[in-house]
């Protein structure tokens, strides 16, 4: 075995495996083609299985050789139409040659392979399919083999004799060739390989044998030559074959009648020539389908699943470590590698005579021909994503078909490129993902039957660009993923608890799939189980600096998407400085940069008990001051503040830094083992002055700041529900606290702070709580003073929700733990309205009721509006408003929902002015009638039924008596095109709701002072 | 520095001192010496971590010798240097105070560190050599590069 160069060997699989690639893909056109074959296609694949074939009998790797002669004559049939490619025969040319590529990778072993039963099944298909004009011969079957002994050599080529009559019954002339492995081939410019096709070419190879007994011992002098002999059949003659192969002609025997062939009885075991048809095969029908035995079946049960380990596969000999390149390309690299010479010489003379300006100028030519050359590099790795979306026809096919189901598999976007490296590590998770989706996500046909669904299902795998990055999407039109199934699982395992799984958005909920452990034994199927979790698919897309999202609806199907960089190697950063030290972001972790102005900064940056929210288009996003994160203490200088809005995949958060910078391409360097565990880092990179930045991990630093609790997430489920909420076209933000077991909530918008306390910080004064809070003395109220829903629990953790009204504050006494959510859902005014509920909404299937703060306030504390109002005239409101208050109405209120309409009416009275409420724009409309003479502002919601808040707008400005009106409109719906339309109506001041102070605010701008 | 005959049984010992103490790494073990030019420091990385550096293209992790052996931080002066290790294919930084001289030392001659050195501190020292009427430890370098 050891004896051929092991050049050759390594040519031979190298080619082979290049043979192997695209065979699959092929038989699986071939199998959809069915008995309307393609030709060439065919002959394609034949031909592989012909040269792989040819190799293994020159490197005397029988076993190889024998299969692929199996496999081979089948495929003759199917180019002759003697064989319809049914599906049962393209599996078993699939397990064939799934079984070639094995032996092949482990060529030193794969003469011990034991391929018996599937070179029988072989061998059956091809008997039982005879083409009818061979019957005759078939009738006189001439037992086993020929042997035609070798010239000077004790070995011979054996062939059975039906191979030789198949093959000379065209009316070629069988030849044997004696060539010598040293001197005729391979030869400068033909490879063994090439050989090989040269002798297809000619005709019909049957057989080749290395003569090893003629090469001597090793104790003999080497021989000078390393004879071997081919047995072929061509229609040339010895001339014209001599000169088509280029050898002389005396290297050529003819094998007519005087080198008789003796007639042997089969010595080989069963299986490994061809076995005589059976008596019932005597009439067999011109063309049939063939029909498996349960040999087939059995070794479809023993190969193991289809699974990644296809190319290379496990445990291999030989990794593949070549790549094929555009031969274009390595033109444009020996160009620039010429280029780069030529700079080198003009530097070293420039050198020599101290020329600046030649310094300066081949040094910007260097910096030129090597940034292209290093782009030029990166594209020799690119690899377009087909090569391994390709192979999941075949699992996809077989997986289906094990589990009875029927999927279609839609590609689309295989030419989209990456890196070679990516692309390796691309292969397992991706081919966890297809299997979950057919095992897991597609129904069987009864079951879709029964959902009204076709009975087939329909698996996608796309691939596009999209920004600078490569998003891949494994979609699925099967049953979804039911969160709530997905927390059950979750809790019964231990992984959460009921409490974390409480506030838990569906999308955070199916994110738990990817927890560790989520996935066990008692799921693991044949299919997808494995034992591999999805939290080893997202691990290993994340190693390739990818990202995961999961999106899926019950009984409408699944979508994962994945998010990866172009290559590994070098990554668009975004770079940000904090406390003097630069860091890079990767980009694909990066939302978008924000500055808020000083004065925004109380506005837009709240506190959430310990934790900072920003409040951006109406989302709360859980804030991190990077300087803090990373322990270099230093406050934030005060001034305007720049945020970096980055996404770990689950949640989108804020990263505070001191300056942004611009975004670079650069090459990233791992980092040394003894700051490698660091989570919040990816790496490093060496900037353009050398010194060493090191790059941010978004996950991990969400991780390190505690933002990256399961609570955490809850709180950016906003941003997920965005579309649902868009449609409802309200929203509200509450904090969500409990009173004893009984859950409530307060809107956020009155939240100034939540506070851990104790007990014991409570004091009683004259019959009311109070306790100290910054230095003064806050009133402190609980739940049980406003309404009867539960009981606080002074022996759990306490927090006290502060609370600021008319300038002054106060507490809330609550037990944790202490959330905020945006609830897409309306609120309930009516249900379960009661002295000091306000409300009710449905928060995860729950229902919370709403605190009325602003009442409980005003009744516990009546004097302090009273005061505050006399007090803050003079500095707070335009003197007009005095003497407005209490008299006719001089603002109009038009908001539908009940809720918005009273604390809306509640903030502009605290103010000291007179509101006229109307539900919708029409009554809006009359009571601006009724009111014409005392109604200065007007502040309406957009969103209403019978005349929405435009609608009114355009009536306003219509109407010359208040054409110069002001008009705010708060609204939910944010966003320059809904601002757009806003200014077009004629809206002077366009409010997110729902800010108290930017509303006082605006309204303390615009009422009008000099009309009275 | 001691003129000894060329032997190849002795060992060439580069000499250093953290604090006043003088210690000792073997030449074999070590890649390069380096001035100490700018170091990012690392966030959240353990305490005798001093940061990385860019060595031609390659990050560098620099340990604080002296924190690392409990003998107080480097100074970081004019003569600090940084001896650039090979630590299984990659490269680690030791900052050290001061450069001493290379000594060639017969191997027979150390012996084990002294019973009363610290039990956390002779973890790290292989044995000692007298030397010039001092002792010089010669570093465990395995057990410096440890991450725990």
């Amino acid at each position: 075995m050891d004896i051929l160069d092991d050049e050759i060997i390594l040519g031979y699989i190298e080619e082979s495996r290049e043979h192997l690639a695209d065979i699959e893909t092929d038989l699986l056109t071939i199998e959809e083609q069915g008995a309307e074959i393609n030709r060439d296609l065919v002959n394609k694949v034949f031909r592989a299985a012909h040269t792989i074939k040819g190799g293994a009998g020159f490197l005397n790797l029988t076993t190889i050789k024998e299969l692929s002669h199996g496999v081979e004559n089948i495929l003759d049939m199917i180019r002759n139409r003697a064989l319809v490619p049914s599906r049962e025969v393209v599996t078993l040319l699939l397990l064939s040659f799934d079984k070639l590529r094995d032996m092949i990778n482990n060529y030193r072993e794969s003469n011990n392979c034991d391929i018996g039963a599937i070179a029988a099944e072989l061998a059956a298909l091809a008997g039982g399919a005879a083409p009818p004009e061979q019957q005759e011969v078939r009738e006189q079957p001439e037992q086993g083999e020929l042997v035609i002994p070798l010239p000077a050599s004790d070995i011979a080529i054996r062939v059975p004799r039906s191979d030789l009559e198949r093959a000379t019954s065209g009316g070629g002339i069988p030849y044997l060739l004696a060539l010598d492995l040293m001197g005729d081939v391979p030869r400068p410019g033909v490879s063994l390989t090439d050989f090989i096709g040269m002798l297809d070419h000619c005709g019909a190879v049957l057989d080749g044998q290395v003569a090893l007994d003629l090469t001597g011992g090793l104790d003999e002098e080497p021989a000078e030559l390393l004879p071997f002999f081919v047995l072929m059949v061509s229609s040339l003659n010895s001339q014209e074959l001599a000169a088509a192969l280029n050898i002389s002609p005396d290297k050529i025997i003819p094998l007519d009648e005087s080198v008789s062939p003796v007639a042997e009885p089969n010595p080989t075991p069963a299986g490994s020539s061809c076995i005589d048809p059976p008596e019932q095969e005597f009439t067999p029908p011109p063309a049939r389908t063939g029909s498996l035995s349960p040999v087939a079946d059995h070794l479809r049960q023993s190969t193991p699943p289809v699974a990644a380990d296809h190319q290379g596969g496990g445990g291999s000999l030989l990794p593949e470590s070549t790549l094929r390149i555009n031969v274009s390309l390595l033109d444009v690299l020996m160009n620039l590698a010429g280029e780069l010479v030529l700079s080198r010489n003009q530097l070293l003379q420039a050198i020599l005579r101290g020329d600046q300006g030649g310094l300066k100028a081949a040094g910007h030519r260097i910096n030129s021909v090597t940034s292209e050359l290093q782009e030029t590099i990166m594209l020799t790795r690119m690899q377009p994503i087909g090569t391994i979306f390709n192979k999941f026809t075949r699992v996809v096919r077989d997986l289906s078909r094990e589990l009875g189901k029927e999927i279609n598999l839609v590609i689309s976007g295989k030419e989209v490129e990456l890196d070679k490296t990516i692309i390796e590590g691309l292969s397992d998770p991706l081919t966890h993902l297809v299997r979950n989706a057919v095992d897991h996500g597609i129904e069987n046909p009864a079951e879709r039957h029964r959902s009204g669904k076709s009975a087939g299902g329909t698996v996608r795998l796309h691939a596009y660009h999209e920004a600078g990055q490569v998003i891949i999407e494994i979609s699925d039109d099967g049953r979804g993923i039911d969160p709530e199934k997905v927390v059950r699982s979750a809790l019964g395992k231990g992984l959460i608890t009921p409490e974390q799984a409480r506030p838990l958005s569906d999308k955070d909920k199916r994110f738990l799939i990817m927890m560790p452990g989520f996935s066990t034994a008692d799921q693991v199927t044949d299919i997808s189980g494995r034992g591999v979790g999805m939290d080893v698919v997202k691990t290993n897309i994340e190693k390739l600096n990818g990202l995961m999202d999961i999106e899926s609806e019950i009984g409408r199907g699944s979508l994962f998407q994945i998010k990866l960089p172009l290559t590994l190697a070098i990554i668009p950063c975004l770079f940000v400085e904090s406390s003097g030290r630069r860091y890079a972001i990767p980009q694909v972790s990066v939302v978008e940069t924000i500055r808020i102005g000083e004065a925004q900064i109380a506005d837009r940056i709240q506190r959430v008990g310990d934790a900072e929210v920003l409040l951006l288009r109406g989302e709360i996003i859980p804030i991190i001051h990077l300087n803090e994160a990373l322990g270099i203490s230093a406050a934030d200088a005060a001034g305007d503040l720049n945020l970096v809005i980055v996404t770990n995949g689950v949640m989108q958060y804020g990263m505070v830094v001191q300056q942004l910078h611009d975004s670079e391409e650069i090459v990233v360097k791992p980092l040394g083992r003894h700051v490698r565990h660091l989570k919040e880092y990816a790496g490093a990179t060496i900037m353009g002055d050398g010194q060493v930045a090191l790059i941010l991990d978004a996950s991990g630093l969400a991780h390190s700041s505690g933002i990256a609790t399961i609570s955490g997430a809850a709180r950016s489920e906003l941003k997920y529900q965005e579309p649902q909420r868009e449609a409802v076209g309200e929203s509200r933000a509450l904090l969500t606290f409990y009173n004893g077991s009984q859950q409530l909530s307060v809107p956020l918008e009155l939240v100034e702070r939540v506070e851990k306390i104790s007990a014991q910080a409570i004091e009683y004064v004259g019959g009311r709580r109070v306790m100290q809070y910054h230095g003064q003395v806050m009133p402190v109220m609980e739940v049980g003073d406003i309404t009867s829903a539960g009981i606080l629990d002074e022996e759990r953790d306490l927090v006290v929700i502060v609370f600021a009204f008319a300038g002054r504050e106060f507490g809330l006494a609550a037990n944790t733990p202490v959330d905020s959510l945006e609830c897409g859902s309306a609120v309930d005014g009516e249900t379960l309205r009661q002295e000091g509920i306000v409300g009710s909404v449905i928060v995860s299937g729950q229902t919370v009721l709403i605190v009325d703060i602003v009442a409980a306030v005003t009744s516990w504390h009546p004097e302090w509006f009273a005061t505050e109002i006399q007090g803050s005239v003079d500095t707070y409101l335009p003197p007009t408003v005095r003497l407005r208050t209490g008299g006719a109405p001089n603002i109009l209120l038009a908001e539908d929902s009940d809720f918005f309409r009273d604390q809306v009416s509640r903030i502009i009275e605290e103010q000291g002015y007179s509101v006229v409420a109307c539900p919708d724009g029409a009554l809006a409309w009359e009571a601006l009638n009724e009111h014409e003479e005392s109604i200065r502002l007007v502040v309406s919601d957009i969103e209403m039924p019978n005349l929405d808040g435009l609608g009114l707008t355009r009536k306003i400005r219509g109407d010359s008596r208040f054409r110069g009106l002001p008009v705010i409109t708060l609204s939910s719906l944010a966003g320059e095109e809904n601002m757009a339309q806003g200014d077009e109506a004629g809206v002077t001041r366009y409010l997110v709701k729902l800010d108290r102070d930017e509303l006082v605010e605006a309204i303390a701008a615009l009422y009008p002072t000099e009309r009275i | 520095m001691q003129q000894l005959e060329e032997d190849d049984d002795l060992l060439l010992v580069v000499t250093f001192y953290v604090g006043n103490r003088l210690l000792g790494i073997p030449t074999e073990k070590i890649q390069e010496i380096i001035k100490i030019g700018v170091i990012t420091d690392v966030p959240h990385a353990p305490g005798h971590i001093i940061g990385i550096l860019n060595l031609r293209g390659r990050i560098v992790t620099v340990i604080d010798l002296g924190t690392r052996l409990s003998l107080g931080s480097s100074q970081r002066g004019e003569e600090g240097r940084i001896i650039i290790l090979d630590d299984g294919g990659e490269s680690v930084g030791l900052m050290v105070d001061r450069i001493a001289d290379v000594i060639r030392i017969d191997p027979q001659e150390l012996t084990p560190p002294p019973a009363n050195m610290k039990a956390t501190q002779s973890d790290f020292f292989d044995t000692v050599y007298r030397f010039q009427g001092g002792l010089v430890g010669l570093l465990a370098v395995d057990a410096v590069l440890a991450t725990d």
